[in-house]
C-alpha cells in the first residue's frame, strides 16, 4: 500500500522520462551496443526495449566522487546514453582511496575533466557533458530540467536541499545515496508520490565534508546501488526504492529498509503531494 | 519511582525511565530529534506524535540519523 511495485515504475518510465522539452532522440541501438550490452539484454525482464531506454535517458549525477563518480561508472558501462558530470574543485591525493575513475598524475587538476575522459575510453558510445561547477540556486534549475534522472551524490547539505527542491520543482525522480564512516542510505525520490529528502529529513546538521572517514569499497557498495536505482527507474526492470530507505551498516554488513514519512506539510513537496493526491486515489499517504 | 525498563534500538538493548518522551529519550541517547527518523515498533511515527509518546517496556525503535556524505 505504502510501497509502489514495478508497475508504477512502468509508469514512471513513460511518464517522467520522456526526453527533455519533448525533443524526440530516438537513436536504434547498434550492432557494436547490441553486443556489448548481450549479457545485460539478456536479463529476464530487460531485452532491447530497457537497452533502448537507457540510451534514451539523460543522468545528472551531482558529486563526482567517490561515490557519483562510482555510480557514474556504472550507467556509463550499462550505456546509458548521456551522462552530466557535476562537480567543482581539484582532485587532491586524498581523493585517491575511492575515487577510481581518477588517476595520480591527475592530482591538482578539475576532477570532472578526468572523470569524462576516463568513461569515454571504457565507453564511446555514451555522451558525456562534463562541468566544473557545483550545485547552486543559480546552475540547479537549468541542470534539472535537461535530465530524465538525477542521482544526488554531493558531499554536502547545501547541494542536497537545493537539488532536491528543483527535482520537486521539475518532478524529476532523484536516487537520494548518502553515506558517513561505515554507514549509509539511499532512497529514491518521485516528487509528489514519495517522501522527498526534506520530508525524511526537515532540517541538516553542520557538515564537514571532510571530517569522516572512508573507505573506497564502502562509496563503492552505495555507487553500485545507487547506479542500479537509476537503471530500474529508467528502465521498470525490478522495484526500486520507492517510499523506502534503505540503511547499511558496512561494518557488519547489516543492511535493514524502512518506510521513511511522507509529510503533507512538507514545505518543498507538501504542496505537489496534494495536487497529486488529489488526481490519484491510490497515492501513497 | 518506578524502576528503568528495557527496550530495543536499532537491535541493542538500552534501559529508559518511566515517562520519558520520545524526544527526550532520543536526547538521551546524545542524539538531536530534529537530525533522525525513526520506526517506532514498525510503523512510521509522524513528528507530530514523537511529543506525546512515552517510550514503554519491549518498544523497538529504528533509529536513522541523517548524513551528507559522497
Amino acid at each position: 500500500m505504502d510501497t509502489p511495485q514495478s508497475s508504477h515504475s512502468k509508469s514512471i518510465s513513460s511518464s517522467h522520462l520522456s526526453s527533455p522539452n519533448g525533443e524526440l532522440n530516438v537513436q536504434p541501438l547498434t550492432p557494436t551496443e547490441l553486443e556489448r550490452y548481450r549479457r545485460q539484454i539478456m536479463l529476464p525482464g530487460f531485452g532491447e526495449e530497457s537497452q533502448q531506454q537507457l540510451k534514451d535517458a539523460t543522468v545528472l549525477v551531482t558529486g563526482v566522487g567517490g561515490l557519483g563518480a562510482t555510480a557514474a561508472l556504472y550507467l556509463a558501462v550499462a550505456g546509458v546514453g548521456r551522462l552530466i558530470l557535476l562537480r567543482g574543485g581539484e582532485l587532491r591525493l586524498d581523493d585517491m582511496n575511492r575515487q577510481i575513475l581518477m588517476t595520480h598524475d591527475w592530482v591538482g587538476k578539475p576532477r570532472v575533466f578526468k572523470a569524462r575522459a576516463t568513461l569515454e575510453a571504457i565507453n564511446p558510445d555514451v555522451k558525456i557533458d562534463a562541468i566544473c561547477e557545483y550545485v547552486t540556486a543559480e546552475n540547479v534549475d537549468s541542470l534539472v530540467q535537461s535530465a530524465d534522472v538525477v542521482l544526488d551524490c554531493a558531499h554536502n547539505f547545501t547541494e542536497r536541499d537545493l537539488l532536491n527542491a528543483a527535482c520537486v520543482r521539475w518532478g524529476k525522480p532523484m536516487v537520494e545515496a548518502a553515506m558517513n564512516d561505515m554507514e549509509a542510505y539511499l532512497t529514491t525520490i518521485v516528487p509528489g508520490l514519495t517522501p522527498c529528502l526534506s520530508c525524511i529529513f526537515p532540517e541538516k546538521p553542520n557538515w564537514d565534508k571532510r571530517g569522516f572517514g572512508v573507505l573506497g569499497a564502502v562509496s563503492g557498495t552505495l555507487a553500485c546501488l545507487t547506479a542500479l536505482e537509476a537503471i530500474k527507474l529508467i528502465t521498470g526492470l525490478g522495484t526500486p526504492l520507492l517510499s523506502q530507505l534503505l540503511t547499511m551498516n558496512l561494518s557488519h554488513a547489516e543492511f535493514a529498509k524502512h518506510h521513511p514519512y511522507h509529510d503533507p506539510e512538507c514545505p518543498v513537496c507538501g504542496e505537489k503531494t496534494r495536487r497529486m493526491a488529489g488526481t490519484k486515489q491510490d497515492c501513497p499517504a | 519511582m518506578s524502576e528503568a525498563f528495557t527496550l530495543q534500538v536499532n537491535g541493542e538493548e538500552r534501559t529508559c525511565s518511566p515517562h520519558t518522551s520520545l524526544p527526550t529519550f532520543l536526547e538521551q541517547l546524545g542524539l538531536n530529534p530534529r537530525l533522525v527518523a525513526v520506526e517506532y515498533n514498525g510503523e512510521i511515527l509522524h513528528r507530530q506524535f514523537w511529543e506525546e509518546t512515552e517510550i514503554k517496556a519491549g518498544d523497538r525503535l529504528e533509529i536513522v540519523t541523517i548524513v551528507g556524505g559522497g
